[in-house]
């Protein structure tokens, strides 16, 4: 997702400063500094959600058993990702009550399962206003990074490209996919072959012609993945949507939709996997 | 007034107007130095646009929303010139206009 694409964008700006110089300039330190400041962004981003993440394995917990210590130290490690994620995008910090002030285990029922019952009311009612607070810091921030991974791909897209246009690459995949579905078998580098027959001349057409497809085939593929990837930008927040929906029937007396719950964690465990993956891979290459 | 994503899509606007319209108006000019104004309006534009994204930007400052306004009808005149290109120098012009308020833009609402 955008962090790898960020270091393959300003990879890609190189190539594309070497190989079409007319149009393309070298990145500069200061686009190099901007593209660190996103970075720590998008980590403080993933260190919140995987706060998140971990906050609502206790609060899960504390259904079955008496896991309030868990849950107020989730709390608490939440508080500090959300702090630290309004820092960095110089937002100030949401006004959250403190987690001492939370009686998650000041239950002060008779019998064991009302104890139980009390305990998680009480946890369900610390959460939701941190996912309130997280939300409003995601709102405006998942549209710029729409926007960020929208030039990305139009930066890949363009790098593909020009490489192609220099020769570099070669479009199997494309053909392969073409010509698969039919029974035929796709054989690798026979795009070659393409163009072979009349003379020299109509054979230059139909080979400018060709490439002009596959160009072509690039940028759909391109805008199609644009189009996804920013479905998947703003999922987290309908993720976040959807666990404040669930809290809002747990204190109106309805059971515990831990199913509910597990759906959207589940999202958004997928887009701090991205997140995490991207970094592995950051790490890898340097 | 704009919200931080308003102003992140005006500067993009500029930015992919030029990147897309760039062999156009390339092939329209006729010095050296056109086509190095060009080449420096795109890097401009880009750099203005990752800048943007890295800087918080505010909304609730009367200037920085002026100059959004200012670049959306800047945009929107550029997109109307870039469908028929008739006079560089004048478009060369415009496509400057448009950077120097992205630019301005990108600081001021970082800044405010």
């Amino acid at each position: 997702m955008i962090s790898p694409g960020l270091d393959n964008f300003l990879e890609g700006q190189y190539m594309l400063a070497a190989l079409d110089p007319a149009k393309y300039s070298a990145p500069d330190n200061n686009l190099l500094n901007n593209v660190k400041q996103i970075e720590s962004a998008l980590s403080a981003r993933a260190v919140l959600l995987g706060r998140l993440s971990q906050l609502y394995t206790s609060f899960v917990a504390l259904a079955s058993y008496d896991a309030s210590g868990q849950v107020k130290s989730g709390l608490t490690s939440l508080d500090g990702a959300i702090n630290n994620y309004a820092s960095v995008l110089g937002a100030a910090s949401p006004p959250i009550s403190s987690v001492a002030d939370t009686a998650i285990s000041d239950a002060g029922g008779i019998i064991a399962s009302e104890i139980q019952k009390h305990m998680v009311l009480k946890a369900s009612e610390a959460i939701v206003p941190r996912l309130n607070a997280i939300s409003g810091l995601l709102a405006n921030e998942n549209a710029k990074y729409a926007a960020l991974q929208d030039e990305i791909t139009r930066g890949l897209r363009d790098t593909a490209l020009v490489l192609w246009e220099h020769g570099i690459g070669a479009p199997d995949p494309i053909l392969s996919s073409q010509i698969g579905s039919f029974g035929l078998t796709y054989v690798t580098g026979s795009y070659s072959q393409a163009c072979k027959n009349g003379v020299a001349a109509a054979q230059q057409v139909c080979k400018d012609q060709f490439d002009a497809a596959i160009k072509k085939a690039v940028e759909n593929r391109a805008a199609r993945v644009a189009a996804l990837q920013a479905q998947s930008i703003t999922s987290n927040q309908a993720a976040l949507n959807g666990l404040i929906a669930a809290h809002g029937e747990l204190e109106k007396g309805k059971p515990l939709d831990l199913t509910a719950i597990t759906e959207q964690l589940t999202t958004i465990r997928g887009v701090i996997d991205d997140i995490n993956n991207a970094q592995k891979s950051n790490a890898q290459k340097k | 007034m704009p919200m931080e994503a308003d102003i992140v899509a005006a500067i993009k606007n500029t930015y992919d107007q030029l990147d897309d319209n760039f062999d156009a108006l390339y092939s329209k000019c006729t010095t050296d130095d056109q086509k190095q104004q060009l080449k420096s309006l795109l890097a401009s534009a880009r750099d203005a646009f990752f800048a943007a994204t890295a800087k918080s930007l505010t909304d609730n400052n009367p200037t920085v929303d002026a100059l959004t306004k200012q670049l959306q009808d800047t945009n929107a005149d550029l997109g109307k010139q870039l469908t028929g290109i008739k006079d560089i120098v004048g478009t060369l012009a415009l496509c400057t206009e448009a950077l120097k308020l992205a630019a301005a833009l990108a600081t001021l609402a970082a800044a405010a």
